[in-house]
C-alpha cells in the first residue's frame, strides 16, 4: 500500500505532537506534583458513634483529674486556685455543647512567625564555638528559656516540607497538609484557601483572631480574620515597613483582651536575606532585632502571667515558616532551608521536668549534645510542619481540618497539657507521676485516635472523589495498620473499662496509632512532594529526539523544491521502517528489561510507571532512529552538492537574514533560562521582531520595493508597544478597584468624553475590522455560493459584537435605563447567538474547501487565500467578543502589522520563475520567525501574562452566568491561546501565498510542500521555546522563583505547544483538502 | 574580482593619515565620555545627560572639523560653507532617525528621559550619521550603497561606513543587559548602550583600518 503524500505528512506531523505529548505528559508527571482541594470541613459534631475512641479520657472532669492528682499542682496556690476554678468552667462549656473534639488546654497564643529563620540562628547544631558565624546562635533568648525555664519551655526543630515559599508554607502549616504546585481547587484562580484550615476551624468555632503583618495571610484567609493589619509583603527591598508596622501593633495587642489568637507574622529577616544574603550586617541586626521582640513579649506575658489576670494561661509560639541557603534564597528542599526552628513557652507554671527523650520516630537530632554539656543542654526535638495544624486544633479545642495529616505532636501538647511524659530512662518509681503520667497517656491516647480517625476519614475520602489518588496496594498497608491499631485500643477499652489500663498497653497503644500516622504522612509525601527526577530526564530528552526529528522535517522540506529529480513520497515519512523498528525496539527494552530483572533476581521493584517509560522509550528510540538516520538523501551526490551551492554560495545572502532570524529565535528561547527574561519576555520579543523588521528595511532599501511596509512594519510595532502599556496600566488601575470593570475610561471625565473615548477605541476600530474582512472577501476572484453567505453573516457577527457592548455600555455609563429582561436576553442570548453563527461560517468554509475543485494553480491559490481570510475574519470575531474592549483597536494595528509581514514576503520571492525554476531555494526561516515573534507578542499585547492570576477568567463567562468545566474552560482557552496561536497559525497559510511564484507545470505539490516547511518550521519554533523553558524548569527546580515565574511559564508553554501541534493538524487538514484536477 | 582590478584610490593616503583618519576618531571619544568629564566630576552613570552633552559636542565638533577636512580634500564637497550646511542638516535628522529606532527597539519614549535621550542620539548621530552626511551629502544612491548594502568604496568611505555600523551594532548588543536584575546603575538606559556603542566604534575603527591597508596593499602589489 504505497501513502500519498499528504498522508505521510500529516502521519508526520501526527507523530511529532505525539512526541510532544509523551514528552510533557512524562515531564510534568515527574515535574508538577498536584493534589485535589476537598472542600470539606470538619465539624463538632461529627464525632458519632463509628469513630470508636474512648472518649473517656477527653471527658473534662479526667483533665481536671489530671490537674488534681499531680500533688506538685497544688503546692502552686494559682495551679491550685485554677484547680478549683477550671472543671466547673469547662464544664459549663460541656453543658452548652461548646465542647468540640478536644478539650481547649489553654485560653490565648500568641504565634509570632519569623520569616526564613534558619534553625541556626537560633542554635547551631554540632559547630564547635570557634567556627560560629556571627550570624549563628543570634537569637539567644530561646536558648536561655529553654536552659532556664526548662518545665515551661520547648525548643523544636521545626523541619517544612518543600516547597519551602511562604505561600505554600502557609498554607501548609494551616491545612496541615502538603501544598503542592497546583492545588487543583474549585476556586477557578482566587488564592484563598478552600481547603478546611485551623484557621477557618478557629474562626467557624468562635475564636477571635487577630493578625498582623505579611498581606498573605489575608489574601489566603480574606474573612476569617476578627482583626487585621496587613503590611504589603511585595517589596523585597524594604526591610523594616512590616516589621515595624507588627510591632507598633504588637505590644498594644498584648494588654488587650479581644482576641483568643493573635499571629504577628515578620518579614524583615526574609528580605535581608533575600537583599544582602544571611553574611551581613543586616541580617545580624535583625536577629538582634527579634532578639529583643521575643523578650519584650515574654516579659510583657509574664508581667501579666499572674493567676487571674489576662495572660495566666497562654501559649507563646515563636516560630519560622521556612530557613534559607546562606544566599538568602528559599523553594527548595536542602537541610538549610526546610530547618527552621520553634519555641513554645507557656506562661502557666509546670513544676515537672519535662521528659529529656524526644518520642523515638523524632529522636535523630544528635547534634546538639555532642559534648560533655550533655546535661546542661536541653534536647531539642523535630517537630514536622504537617503536624502543626493539628497540634494547635487539639490545643485549642476544635476540630481537626478535614484535609489534614499531620499528628498531634506528644511533646508539645504535653508542655501544655501540663502533663509528663513517660520516660523510660528516669526512674520514676513515685507511683503518682507515674498515676498522672498514666492518665495523660489514656488522654494522649485517645486524641491520637481522633487524629487516626480523621486522617483515615480524609485518606479515603481524598482516594475516592479524586482522579490521582492512592493505589490499592498503599491503602491496604494503611488500613491495615489502621485497624491494628484500633482493636487493639478497642480491646484495651473493653477489657480494661474497669480495671487500670497499665502504662505499658497505653504506650503500645499510643506507638501502633503513631505507626499509622506516620505510614500515612510517609505515603502523602511520598505521592505529593517528590520531583520524579526520571520522568523528568525522561520527558526532556523525548523534546530533544522531536526537536531533532523536527529539525530533519524541515531540512528535508526546504531542500525538496530545489531538486531536479523526483523524490518519492517515503522520504518524508516512511511509515513501515518506523513502525517496523520501534515495534523491534519496544520488544527489545522490554525484553532487555526482564532479563535485567531476572537477573537480578527481583531486587528492582519498578512501578507500573516507570515500565511505561521503558516501553515508551524503546518505541521513540526505533522510529525516530529509523527517521533520522535513513539515507533519503543520498540519491546522488550531484545533487547533494548542488544543494549546498544553494544554500552556501548562491543564495548566501539571501539566506543571511533567514540565518540570523534563526539565530534569534534560539538567543531568544536562551533567554528563558533566566528569571528575568522571562519577566520581561516582551520586550525581549519585542527587541528581536524590531531587529529582524530592520534586516528586513535593509532588504527593502536595497531591492528599493516594499520600503513603506517595512517602514511601516516598525512604526506598528512601537504603537502596539505603547497600546499594550496603556492596557497594562488600566488593569493595575482596575485591580486597586478605582473603575468599575467593563467601562474603558475612568469615572471622573465627563461622560461625552466617555462616549467619544469608547466610540473612537472600541467601536470604530471593531467596525473597522469587520469592513475589512468583508470587502476582502467581497473581491474575492471565485465566490462560491457559502463565500457569499459568509459574506453576509460576517458583518452581521460583528454587530452583534457592537449591539452587546453598547448595550452594556449604556448601562454602565447610566446613560439610559435598560431594562432588565432586554439586559439579561443581551448578556446571554447575544453572545451565544455569536458562537452559534461562528460555528455554522466555520461549517460553512470547510465544506466549501472540501468540495473546491480547481484546475490552475492560480484558482488554488486563491481559493487557499479567501478561505483563510474567511476563517480569519470568523475566529477574530470570536477571540475579539472574548477579548473584550481593549481587543479592536489592538486587532486593527497588529492586522495592519501582520499586512506589513505580508507585503514584506513578496521581497523575498524568487525573482523570476522561469529563470530559477528548480533551483530556487525556498527560505521561510525569516517570515516563520517573525511570525512566531509576532505571535507572542500578540499574547503581550492583547493583556495577558504567565501566570495563573494573569489568566482572565470574565472571558470565560461572557454568554454565560454558570459554571461548567468543558464549556468555560474552552472559553478561557480560546481566550488565552486565540490571539497567540489560533489566529497566528491560520494566517501562517498567507504567508507562502504570497510569496508563492506560480509555476508552469501544473500540480499542487510544490505549494504543499512550501506549506508543510512553514509549518514545521512555525512548530520547531514552538518547540525549541518550550524545550528550554523545560530544561530551565529542571535545572531551577529548587530556585527561589520556580514555582513563582518558572512553572507557570511551564505551563502555559507546554499547553500552548500542544494547542499548536493540534491547530496545525487541523490547518494542515484544511489547506489540503481542495485538490488539483 | 572585477572591483579590484581598478584603482580605486586605496593607496592614495600613506598609511600614517589613514592611521590618522581611524585613529582620531576613538580618542576623540574617548575623551569626550571618559576623560573630559572625569575632570568636571561627572560620569556617563551618575550623569548621563551631562556626561553625552559633553560627548557628543565634542564629537560633533571634532567630526565636523575632520570629515570637512577630508571630503574638501579628496572633492567630495564642493566648499566648508557646504559641508556646515551639510552637517547642520544631517546631525538632526540623524538623532530623530536614531532616537526613534532606539525607541522601537524599546527605549523609555516617557518624557522623563528626553534629555538623555536627546544627548545619546546627538553622540550617535555624530559617530554614525554627521561623517556620513558630509561625505556623502544628498547623493540618495550612496546613502543606499553603504546602509543598506554596505558596500563602501575607498579609504574615506570605509571610515565612515564600517565604524558606523560597528557602533550600531555595539549599541544593539549593549541592550543586553538591560532587562537582566542585577540592579546595577550602568543597566539604565542609556549607559549600558553607550558603552556597547563606544566598544562597536572602536572595534569598527580598527576592522577598517586593517581593511583600508589590506586593500591599498593589493592595490600597490597590482599596480607594480
Amino acid at each position: 500500500m504505497e501513502l500519498k503524500f499528504k498522508t505521510r505528512v500529516l502521519l508526520l506531523i501526527f507523530y511529532i505532537s505525539g512526541l510532544h505529548v509523551i514528552a510533557i505528559l512524562f515531564f510534568t508527571r515527574g515535574f508538577l506534583l498536584t493534589r485535589n482541594e476537598l472542600p470539606l470541613f470538619s465539624h463538632c459534631n461529627d464525632l458519632h458513634d463509628n469513630v470508636g475512641c474512648n472518649y473517656t479520657m477527653l471527658n473534662v472532669t479526667a483533665l481536671g483529674n489530671t490537674f488534681n492528682t499531680v500533688p506538685a499542682v497544688r503546692e502552686n496556690i494559682c495551679e491550685l486556685d485554677r484547680g478549683y476554678r477550671e472543671p466547673p468552667r469547662i464544664a459549663s462549656h460541656l453543658n452548652s455543647g461548646n465542647i468540640c473534639w478536644t478539650p481547649p488546654a489553654v485560653k490565648k497564643i500568641v504565634i509570632l512567625i519569623f520569616d526564613a529563620l534558619r534553625f541556626d540562628f537560633v542554635a547551631p547544631s554540632a559547630i564547635p564555638e570557634d567556627k560560629r558565624r556571627p550570624w549563628m546562635d543570634r537569637l539567644q533568648v530561646m536558648q536561655r528559656l529553654i536552659l532556664e525555664e526548662s518545665t515551661r519551655a520547648r525548643l523544636f526543630k521545626f523541619i517544612a516540607d518543600p516547597p519551602t515559599t511562604s505561600l505554600q508554607r502557609l498554607k501548609g502549616l494551616t491545612t496541615g497538609s502538603l501544598p503542592t504546585f497546583i492545588d487543583v481547587g474549585n476556586s477557578f484562580g482566587a488564592p484563598a484557601i478552600v481547603e478546611d484550615n485551623i484557621i477557618s476551624q478557629l474562626a467557624n468555632n468562635g475564636k477571635r483572631m487577630k493578625m498582623m503583618g505579611d498581606d498573605t495571610w489575608l489574601a489566603l484567609f480574606p474573612s476569617q480574620f476578627h482583626q487585621a493589619f496587613p503590611f504589603p509583603s511585595f517589596n523585597v527591598k524594604d526591610l523594616h515597613t512590616v516589621d515595624n508596622g507588627v510591632l507598633e501593633h504588637l505590644f498594644p495587642a498584648l494588654h488587650e483582651d479581644d482576641w483568643d489568637v493573635l499571629i504577628g507574622h515578620f518579614l524583615g529577616v526574609d528580605h535581608a536575606g533575600h537583599i544582602f544574603g544571611v553574611e551581613s550586617l543586616q541580617m545580624v541586626e535583625k536577629l538582634d532585632q527579634y532578639n529583643k521582640v521575643v523578650e519584650d513579649v515574654i516579659s510583657t506575658l509574664q508581667n501579666e502571667s499572674a493567676c487571674g489576670r489576662l495572660h495566666d494561661d497562654t501559649l507563646l509560639l515563636v516560630m519560622g515558616d521556612h530557613g534559607q541557603t546562606l544566599n538568602g534564597d528559599h523553594g527548595g528542599g536542602t537541610a538549610e532551608e526546610v530547618e527552621t526552628a520553634l519555641l513554645a513557652w507557656t506562661t502557666r507554671e509546670q513544676t515537672h521536668p519535662l521528659p529529656d527523650q524526644c518520642e523515638p520516630s523524632s529522636a535523630n537530632n544528635v547534634g546538639f549534645r555532642s559534648s560533655q554539656e550533655e546535661q546542661n543542654k536541653p534536647i531539642i526535638c523535630d517537630f514536622q510542619q504537617l503536624d502543626f495544624a493539628v497540634t494547635l486544633a487539639a490545643i485549642l479545642g476544635v476540630p481537626f481540618p478535614f484535609g489534614s495529616i499531620g499528628k498531634v505532636n506528644p511533646e508539645l501538647f504535653g508542655l501544655v497539657t501540663g502533663s509528663l511524659q513517660p520516660s523510660k530512662d528516669t526512674a520514676l518509681n513515685s507511683s503518682e507521676v507515674d498515676c498522672s503520667a498514666a492518665e495523660w497517656l489514656k488522654l494522649y491516647s485517645s486524641i491520637l485516635c481522633l487524629n487516626c480517625w480523621q486522617v483515615n476519614r480524609y485518606l479515603q475520602q481524598y482516594s475516592k472523589s479524586s482522579l490521582n489518588g492512592f493505589s490499592i496496594s498503599d491503602l491496604d498497608i494503611l488500613k491495615n495498620l489502621y485497624d491494628d491499631a484500633r482493636s487493639f485500643s478497642n480491646e484495651q477499652s473493653t477489657t480494661a473499662s474497669s480495671a487500670r489500663v497499665t502504662m505499658s498497653s497505653l504506650l503500645d497503644a499510643v506507638s501502633r496509632y503513631t505507626k499509622y500516622l506516620d505510614a500515612a504522612a510517609a505515603l502523602a509525601r511520598f505521592k505529593w512532594t517528590r520531583f520524579n527526577d526520571e520522568f523528568m530526564a525522561f520527558g526532556i530528552a523525548v523534546l530533544f529526539v522531536s526537536l531533532l526529528i523536527q529539525l530533519k522535517a524541515v531540512r528535508i522540506f526546504s531542500v525538496i523544491p530545489p531538486m531536479p529529480v523526483k523524490i518519492e513520497d517515503s522520504y518524508i515519512f516512511p511509515l513501515k521502517e518506523m513502525i517496523k523498528s520501534g515495534y523491534n525496539f519496544a520488544v527489545l527494552s522490554a525484553g532487555i528489561f526482564v532479563l535485567v530483572y531476572v537477573f537480578s533476581g527481583g531486587s528492582i521493584t519498578v512501578s507500573a510507571g516507570q515500565f511505561v517509560m521503558i516501553l515508551t522509550g524503546g518505541i521513540v528510540i526505533g522510529t525516530s532512529k529509523t527517521y533520522l538516520f535513513r539515507r533519503n538523501l543520498q540519491t546522488s551526490k550531484k545533487i547533494y552538492k548542488i544543494i549546498m551551492r544553494n544554500v552556501w554560495r548562491e543564495d548566501l545572502h539571501s539566506n543571511f537574514v533567514g540565518i540570523l532570524a534563526i539565530i534569534f529565535s534560539c538567543i531568544h528561547a536562551c533567554s528563558l533560562l533566566s528569571n528575568s527574561f522571562i519577566l520581561r519576555e516582551q520586550q525581549v520579543v519585542t527587541f528581536f521582531l524590531v531587529s529582524l523588521g530592520i534586516m528586513d528595511l535593509r532588504t527593502a532599501l536595497q531591492q528599493n520595493s516594499k520600503v513603506l511596509q517595512a517602514t511601516w512594519f516598525l512604526i506598528l510595532n512601537f504603537i502596539l508597544r505603547i497600546l499594550s502599556e496603556a492596557t497594562l496600566s488600566k488593569d493595575m488601575v482596575l485591580q486597586s478597584g478605582d473603575i468599575k470593570p467593563g467601562r474603558p475610561v475612568s469615572p471622573y471625565t465627563s461622560l461625552l468624553q466617555q462616549l467619544s473615548f469608547s466610540l473612537l477605541t472600541v467601536y470604530a476600530p471593531l467596525i473597522l475590522v469587520g469592513y475589512a474582512f468583508m470587502t476582502k472577501l467581497s473581491r474575492s476572484y471565485f465566490p462560491t455560493r457559502h463565500l457569499k453567505a459568509i459574506q453576509h453573516l460576517l458583518p452581521v457577527t460583528y454587530a452583534a459584537i457592537c449591539l452587546y457592548w453598547l448595550v452594556e455600555d449604556l448601562e454602565n455609563l447610566q446613560l439610559k435605563a435598560v431594562p432588565e429582561s432586554i439586559r439579561l436576553f443581551v448578556r446571554l442570548q447575544i453572545p451565544r447567538g455569536i458562537y452559534l453563527c461562528i460555528l455554522l461560517q466555520i461549517v460553512l468554509i470547510l465544506l466549501d474547501l472540501k468540495r473546491t475543485v480547481t484546475k490552475s494553480e492560480v484558482g488554488l491559490k486563491r481559493i487557499f487565500e479567501d478561505a483563510s481570510l474567511a476563517l480569519l475574519g470568523v475566529l477574530n470575531a470570536v477571540v475579539l467578543l472574548l477579548l473584550g474592549r481593549q481587543g479592536p483597536l489592538v486587532a486593527v494595528i497588529s492586522g495592519l502589522e501582520a499586512w506589513c509581514l505580508l507585503e514584506k514576503q513578496s521581497m523575498y520571492a524568487p525573482a523570476c520563475e522561469s529563470q530559477r525554476d528548480d533551483k530556487a531555494q525556498i527560505d521561510y526561516s525569516s517570515a516563520t520567525v517573525q511570525w512566531n515573534l509576532f505571535s507572542i507578542q500578540l499574547f503581550f499585547c492583547t493583556g495577558h501574562r504567565f501566570s495563573f492570576d494573569g489568566l482572565r477568567y470574565a472571558a470565560a463567562f461572557v454568554g454565560f452566568d454558570h459554571f461548567n468545566i468543558y464549556r468555560q474552560g474552552i472559553l478561557l482557552g480560546l481566550d488565552t491561546f486565540g490571539a497567540s496561536h489560533l489566529l497566528p497559525i491560520i494566517g501562517l497559510q498567507l504567508l507562502v501565498s504570497r510569496r508563492h511564484v506560480l509555476r508552469r507545470n501544473a500540480s499542487d505539490r510544490f505549494y504543499k510542500i512550501q506549506f508543510s516547511q512553514t509549518l514545521l518550521m512555525f512548530q520547531l519554533l514552538c518547540t525549541v521555546a518550550a524545550t528550554f523553558i523545560t530544561v530551565c524548569v529542571a535545572i531551577q527546580r529548587r530556585h527561589l522563583m520556580v514555582w513563582g515565574l518558572f512553572a507557570p511559564k511551564f505551563v502555559f508553554d507546554a499547553i500552548g505547544l500542544l494547542v499548536t501541534d493540534f491547530l496545525l493538524v487541523l490547518e494542515f487538514l484544511y489547506t489540503t483538502s481542495p485538490t488539483l484536477y | 574580482m572585477a572591483v579590484d582590478t581598478q584603482n580605486k584610490g586605496y593607496s592614495r593616503y600613506s598609511i600614517w593619515k589613514v592611521f590618522l583618519l581611524h585613529f582620531l576618531p576613538p580618542v576623540v571619544l574617548f575623551l569626550g565620555i571618559w576623560v573630559l568629564p572625569y575632570r568636571q566630576g561627572l560620569n556617563l552613570i551618575e550623569h548621563p545627560a551631562e556626561t553625552l552633552r559633553i560627548a557628543g559636542v565634542l564629537q560633533v565638533f571634532f567630526s565636523i572639523v575632520m570629515y570637512s577636512f577630508m571630503s574638501l580634500k579628496e572633492r567630495r564637497c564642493p566648499s566648508v560653507w557646504m559641508a556646515i550646511w551639510r552637517s547642520i542638516l544631517s546631525l538632526p535628522i540623524g538623532a530623530f532617525v536614531l532616537i526613534f529606532i532606539a525607541i522601537i527597539f524599546g527605549a523609555p519614549w516617557e518624557l522623563e528621559h528626553r534629555l538623555k535621550s536627546a544627548f545619546w542620539g546627538q553622540l550617535i548621530s555624530a559617530i554614525v550619521v554627521l561623517p556620513a552626511g558630509i561625505v556623502l551629502g544628498g547623493s540618495w544612491l550612496d546613502w543606499q550603497r553603504l546602509f543598506a548594502s554596505t558596500r563602501p568604496q575607498g579609504v574615506l568611505e570605509y571610515s565612515v561606513c564600517i565604524p558606523a555600523h560597528g557602533a550600531v551594532i555595539g549599541a544593539w548588543f549593549g541592550a543586553w543587559p538591560m532587562p537582566l536584575d542585577w540592579e546595577r546603575p550602568w543597566q539604565e538606559w542609556p549607559v549600558s548602550v553607550t558603552y556597547g556603542m563606544a566598544a562597536g566604534y572602536f572595534a569598527g575603527e580598527i576592522i577598517s583600518f586593517i581593511l583600508s591597508v589590506v586593500k591599498a596593499r593589493n592595490e600597490v602589489s597590482k599596480e607594480d
